[in-house]
């Protein structure tokens, strides 16, 4: 992915085929067979398409458009998870997601009361109060790993980066334990963080809070620099895209790779030994996270490691890869849930669309995908026949 | 911009609050809404001129009914306080035709999206407004079945709405428009109630428009003014296995259209026979200025669609193509006659693969993501001159002159549609384009095609021609007033 200086509005507005002016309004972006676009789906209405939303900014810059909280909220109802970027066949579809960024920091630059909505405002003031959107004690960041042989990092070849999610959400920490289990199985040499871990920055980038997302990423890059970090794990593929793509923009040089990537390495290098991996006779559908797949364009890493599993049936859901359906999580939404619930939100209309494929097993590489679906089984009264776990989970368990 | 139906400064807020109430009794808070931002969106169009910088007009409400009975109330409610309605499904039809020219309630209709029924020995599908070209094309594929399917919108679009605008569909060299294609429908009529048209009328089939008086003539290309239809009937045709598309080119519209187009089009042994011209077939892939064609290439691209459902069948069709072409070569009347090899994606799309992979790549020829789209229905043998002007008025404005042909049924008549992409950021461009679009819209009139998906100015033009028929208008007039007393159907529109 190429990297570029992130742009405000005002300097997309000056690039001037580059701010909405470009959108054809063509209706490429909605669905053609299938839901693609989750809050269009949620709600209904034009504004909450892709198109929608450049209209309203094109709107807004030309003043035909009043930046409202109504706008405020249609801007960051988007979960960002680029699949209007795969059906827009105009120059615009590398500038989408951008717009729609620079849009947010817009709105987050008119300050912190309306038009911003409130439950932007709270997830950005927890993180800089607490350093998690969860508002839990920063102190607590490392209590999950209590109890596990894990070495706080000091030098090891890598540096496993956990993120909040990993840290705070049950399904996260679930994941980052399995995850570990994995990396001493394989005799990797890796430290944690724990409680010196900070917020990775992605979601506050998303939501516009530039000046907060270069403090963090620059006291990361800091910490990593000081203790020698060559090589960062990351649970999360929302950490995965900044710390790659993004924080090289802010100095930093070190390698970053997904958990999935290394678990691939490592069975291909024969350290994790796939032919004892067996789970018995078991049907496993693969959810394509947005930011490892649409956004990274690694749709394979997670699929090898799965099909290594003696025993696991690895079936797909209709819309997969680029046309994967978001989880609903993205855009900082797992939090603000400004999408809201019901059974046309995203999580639901996925999960029941990983039902249809008869799976057992409902495999992620998120932990924003695997608390999203975990809440959509419960809500579907899908418990029991379909169970949520991320690639480590499962591979963990086959071992 | 004004406030559409309740005019600034003579807003009623009481009644403003008090049909939002309404409306929100009859689909739930949810799927109602008078707030600005959901609003804006809907205030402009793909073509017309009409964009987020210049929008043309706004709903005042937007409204998301789900089925026949809410789509009933509405219409009811609108009657009660004498307030426009516009239909509206996915806003692709690049005519302005959705955008509200006096506010208005805005019905949304994209939700209701069921395939009603397939029924595959009378061969017809009944479908809601909201089922998108891909999703019916998807599902008839499994049976082996298409219907004429549109390849210049995008597969998000409706065909509800397309069968309705007189779009063009990839079979149109063989059964016409779209809008000739229409079996029956259901409509709520602008006064509330619900009827059947077409063979649905008077039988439990979906198959025919005939033999009984057409209503369903009321609702094709009225643009939405004489009510909301809510199903339609189209009929679907077995899938042919083979396909292939065989592109010819040559130096002078003569060549291309008089000599082969026209001719070939009467052996009816095509389903689609398309003339793209040069800058046409390169404002998708080059950005302005195209600059001079190159010698090495034709001026006008015919694409010919031949379909067997045996290798037989098509190998016919193909010998037959090829000794018509060997006819004409021989009589000396087309020297610049040239095969071509066209790119495997343009013969995959056009043989019905779709998305189709390049339907608005043009809109970026300017860097400017905006597009005025001038279509009609000429007769064929106006073609040539038609051709000629159009590209002069192009031209010399500085813009490609970029148009492409397609026979309907036959040779007697067909789509002559100019495409204009600009920057709709450069207000100087875009009053260039305002004088374009006037221009080819004479144009049209002038060799006596008629544009479809009309915006109000384009209709105005046609309706006041010295060659339109006074008692045609009127006779519009007259029915408009039968079916919709009150006036509140998609006003402004057809001039009605």
């Amino acid at each position: 992915m190429e990297q570029q200086k992130m742009r405000s509005l005002q300097e997309c507005k000056d690039v001037l085929h580059l701010c909405a002016s470009s959108c054809l309004n063509c209706t490429m972006c909605y669905p053609v067979f299938e839901p693609n676009c989750p809050s269009l789906e949620q709600f209904g209405f034009m504004s909450y398409s892709s198109k929608g939303r450049s209209g309203l900014i094109y709107g807004y810059i030309t003043g035909n458009q009043e930046l409202t909280p109504k706008m405020s909220e249609v801007m960051y109802s988007c979960n960002l998870c680029k699949a209007c970027t795969v059906g827009c066949q105009q120059d615009w579809k590398d500038y989408i997601v951008e717009g729609f960024e620079a849009m947010r920091e817009e709105v987050v630059n008119k300050g912190t009361v309306p038009p911003v909505p409130a439950q932007v405002r709270d997830f950005l003031t927890a993180v800089q109060t607490h350093g998690n959107p969860y508002k839990l004690a920063g102190e607590e960041r490392g209590k999950w790993a209590e109890g596990l042989d894990v070495n706080k990092y000091n030098g090891e070849d890598y540096l496993l980066y956990i993120g909040c999610e990993g840290s705070y959400d049950p399904k996260g920490q679930d994941m980052a334990r399995a995850l570990i289990e994995l990396l001493s199985k394989a005799e990797v040499s890796f430290g944690i963080l724990g409680n010196d871990e900070k917020c990775d920055g992605n979601e506050v980038n998303r939501l516009g809070e530039r000046g907060l997302y270069e403090m963090l990423a620059e006291e990361n890059i800091k910490q990593f620099k000081e203790l020698g970090v060559k090589k960062v794990i990351t649970l999360s593929p929302h950490a995965y895209h900044t710390m790659k793509n993004e924080y090289p923009l802010y100095g930093a040089d070190f390698e970053v790779i997904h958990y999935t990537q290394l678990l691939q390495q490592l069975i291909d290098d024969k350290k994790i030994d796939a032919a004892k991996a067996n789970l018995g006779s078991v049907k496993v559908v693969y959810h394509d996270s947005c930011f490892l797949g649409r956004y990274n364009e690694d749709y394979d890493s997670p699929r090898e490691v799965l099909e290594s599993i003696n025993g696991l049936e690895l079936v797909e859901m209709p819309r997969n890869k680029e046309s994967s359906f978001c989880c609903g999580g993205g855009g900082g939404n797992f939090i603000t849930d400004l999408l809201g619930s019901g059974p046309n939100s995203a999580n639901r209309i996925r999960t029941r669309e990983a039902m249809s494929t008869e799976a057992e097993i409902l495999a992620v590489s998120c932990p924003i995908c695997a608390s999203m679906f975990e809440d959509a089984v419960k809500s579907e009264g899908m418990e029991g026949k379909l169970k949520v776990k991320d690639v480590a989970q499962i591979l963990n368990e086959a071992l | 911009m004004g406030l559409g139906y309740f005019k600034q400064g003579e807003v009623d807020e009481k009644q403003k609050t008090e049909i939002l109430k309404k409306l929100v009794d009859i689909v739930g808070e949810d799927r109602v809404s008078d707030d600005d931002a959901v609003l804006f969106p809907y205030s402009y169009d793909v073509g017309n001129l009409s964009t987020p910088k210049h929008p043309a007009g706004k709903p005042d409400y937007v409204i998301l009914p789900v089925t026949v009975e809410e789509v009933q109330s509405i219409v009811l409610l609108a009657n009660e306080y004498k307030i426009p309605l516009i239909p509206f499904i996915s806003g692709a039809n690049m005519g302005g035709c959705a955008v509200p020219e006096q506010g208005g309630i805005l019905v949304d209709l994209h939700k209701m999206n069921k395939i009603v029924e397939i029924n595959e020995k009378a061969n017809y599908v009944v479908v809601e407004p909201g089922v998108t070209i891909g999703m019916l094309e998807k599902t008839l594929a499994k049976l082996n079945r298409w219907v004429s399917t549109p390849l210049a919108p995008p597969a998000a679009a409706s065909i509800v709405g397309n069968v309705l605008l007189s779009g063009i569909g990839h079979v149109s060299a063989h059964y016409g428009n779209q809008g000739e294609l229409l079996n029956a429908a259901e409509v709520v009529l602008p006064t509330g109630e619900v009827v059947k048209v077409g063979s649905a009328g008077l039988t439990n089939s979906w198959h025919s428009r005939y033999p009984m008086p057409d209503l369903t003539g009321l609702f094709v290309n009225w643009q939405g003014t004489t009510g909301i239809v809510t199903k339609m009937g189209i009929p679907m045709y077995e899938r042919p296995p083979y396909k292939d598309v065989i592109t010819f080119g040559f130096d002078t519209y003569e060549e291309a259209i008089d000599e082969f187009m026209i001719p070939w089009s009467r052996k009816e042994l095509a389903h689609d026979i398309t003339g793209l011209n040069w800058p046409l077939a390169n404002i998708s892939v080059k950005k302005h200025p195209l600059g001079e064609r190159p010698a090495d290439q034709p001026l006008v691209f015919v694409l010919s669609v031949v379909a067997g459902y045996t290798t037989e069948e098509i190998e016919f069709k193909k010998k037959a193509l090829y000794a018509f072409v060997e006819d004409i070569k021989q009589s000396g009347k087309v020297p610049s006659i040239k095969e071509i090899e066209m790119p495997e994606k343009t013969k995959d799309y056009r043989a019905v693969n779709i998305p189709n992979p390049y339907a608005f790549l043009y809109a970026d020829h300017r860097n400017g993501g905006a597009v005025y789209w001038c279509g009609s229905f000429m007769p064929a043998d106006q073609w040539v001159p038609a051709y000629k002007q159009a590209d002069a008025i192009m031209s010399d404005l500085g813009f490609a002159a970029a148009t492409r042909v397609s026979m309907f049924r036959g040779s007697h008549y067909g789509m002559f549609r100019s495409i204009v992409p600009y920057n709709k950021d450069d207000d100087q461009e875009v009053e260039k384009v305002r004088k374009v679009a006037e221009g080819l819209v004479k144009n049209v009139i002038e060799h006596d095609g008629v544009a479809y998906k009309q915006p109000t100015w384009a209709s105005k033009l046609t309706l006041e021609s010295e060659k339109a028929d006074p008692n045609y208008n009127q006779m519009m007039q007259k029915i408009k007033k039968t079916l919709d007393p009150n006036g509140i159907m998609n006003p402004g529109k057809w001039n009605l």
